[in-house]
């Protein structure tokens, strides 16, 4: 077996998530969807649902009056955010521990995820690029591939390093050299075996090459674009640092300038904070490695 | 290798965020500045200490926010600093400062060099205040955390693993 091959097989040692968001993903696909399957679903999960009436009536909603049920949540917020939720929800206890390799003390990865989803979110709602519905949730799970990554990036970190130091490469250009797969091919794989839309598992597979999408993808080049911005802004960069790189296909095909995308930033990190406060976590921390 | 201070009490800055103290027990720290700009300022004969953590250059990209949140912005949180930092005793002509961050990510993007631009407009503040740079750890591909104790004024940053007094 190949390190690529093991790595794989690793995929399949991460515990299952909770079947409520794979099968709203699936009946969302329909477009004459029926409203009470979906309160269904989520109703069937206590944990879920508490968690989604939780963040539903946190301030980053605007949280003006009380939203006691599933239904009330989606009359509020729409369905899409309420995707958006059961996916934060599923995928919390996964994403949300201290990562291997990146060095990443407990809580940072996650911080990371929900900082990405955001930013994309806002970005595809700033630029009127139509991608509202995925952006979210395909930047929450984007690094989601470095959970299972991390053990090998820690034992060959060194020879990553100085592989993408030698020739100026990305980092993750450097692990698909050393390791025959980068972090961003594995979440695709785990989001695969979990049965996530296809929408969301592109983007993650293609969040550091988004040009390589034939036409361009809209949810693909929201979370490249937020993904670099949160690693300048200081949120979850490892050990590796700001070893990534910008697509300038991209910034010019969205006619992006730096004041553009300041704003962005000045925006979401307020939203960042509020939406973090519901885990009780921050951003770095006295076990921070870099 | 220098030793990362660790005090009773480490006072966290936080993204956007400043802190002064003439506590001497206390370590003021912040965490992962990539194109973020950090900078210190102590003043030995009062052992009065700030440190502030802006993440972009010029407040005019979003003048409300500024307003709320104004240390989020090199021009208008570095004012700030010396302001918060007099009102403890420091002394401009005494104030030793310190920076770190500005770190940048890989490529020649002209058009998105935040790091850089951060740098340059704190140039300009120290400038205009006569007030030159003691010590830097700036640019390059880094993420780095950054302390500086009070009782002391040493100033420690962090980045890849490794630690360098500034």
């Amino acid at each position: 077996m190949n390190y690529r091959e093991m790595i794989l097989a690793d995929v399949k040692t991460l515990p299952a998530i909770s079947t409520a968001a794979l099968q709203i993903a699936d009946v969302l696909k329909d477009p004459d969807v029926d409203i009470k399957d979906v309160i269904r679903i989520v109703e069937y999960d206590p944990g879920m649902t508490a968690n989604v009436l939780r963040m539903a009536n946190s301030s980053y909603f605007g949280g003006s009056y009380h939203i006691g049920s599933i239904q009330q949540a989606i009359v509020r917020l729409g369905i899409d955010k309420l995707f958006d939720l059961v996916a934060v929800s599923a995928t919390h206890e996964v994403i949300d521990k201290p990562i291997a390799g990146y060095e990443l003390p407990p809580g940072e990865l996650w911080y990371h995820s929900v900082a990405v989803a955001i930013t994309a979110k806002n970005l595809a709602d700033s630029l009127g690029i139509m991608a509202e519905d995925t952006a979210f949730t395909a930047g929450l799970l984007h690094d989601i591939g470095k959970v299972v990554i991390g053990t090998f990036v820690e034992k060959d970190f060194d020879k990553i390093d100085a592989t993408a130091k030698a020739s100026d490469l990305s980092f993750e250009t450097a692990e698909r050299k050393i390791l025959g797969i980068d972090h961003a091919e594995i979440g695709y794989a785990v989001l695969d075996m979990w049965k996530f839309p296809d929408k969301i598992t592109r983007a993650v597979r293609f969040h550091h090459r988004p040009e390589d999408i034939q036409g361009g993808a809209p949810e693909v080049d929201a979370v490249h674009i937020s993904d670099i911005l949160c690693l300048m802004m200081g949120i979850g960069p490892g050990r590796e640092g700001l070893q990534y790189s910008l697509s300038e296909e991209i910034l010019s095909r969205y006619l992006l300038t730096p004041p553009i995308l300041e704003k962005i930033v000045s925006h979401s990190i307020d939203d960042m904070k509020r939406f973090a406060e519901l885990f009780g976590i921050q951003s770095g921390g006295d076990n921070y490695g870099i | 290798m220098v030793s990362t201070p660790r005090a009773m009490g480490n006072v966290r800055v936080d993204i956007s965020d400043m802190k002064v103290s003439n506590r001497v027990g206390d370590v003021l720290v912040t965490y992962a500045l990539g194109s973020c700009l950090g900078v210190t300022m102590y003043d030995p004969v009062v052992r009065v200490a700030g440190m502030i953590h802006c993440m972009l250059p010029l407040s005019k990209v979003d003048p409300a926010k500024a307003a709320k949140m104004p240390y989020m912005f090199v021009d208008t949180g570095v004012p700030a600093l010396f302001k918060a930092i007099s009102e403890l005793g420091a002394q401009k002509n005494r104030l030793v400062v310190k920076v770190a961050g500005c770190g940048q990510i890989l490529g020649d993007n002209k058009l998105f060099k935040i790091g850089e631009r951060n740098y340059t407009v704190l140039r300009k503040i120290l400038w205009k205040n006569d007030i030159l740079i003691t010590g830097e750890h700036v640019g390059g591909n880094f993420s780095r955390t950054v302390f500086i104790e009070v009782a002391t004024g040493r100033v420690v940053v962090r980045a890849s693993g490794r630690e360098i007094g500034i």
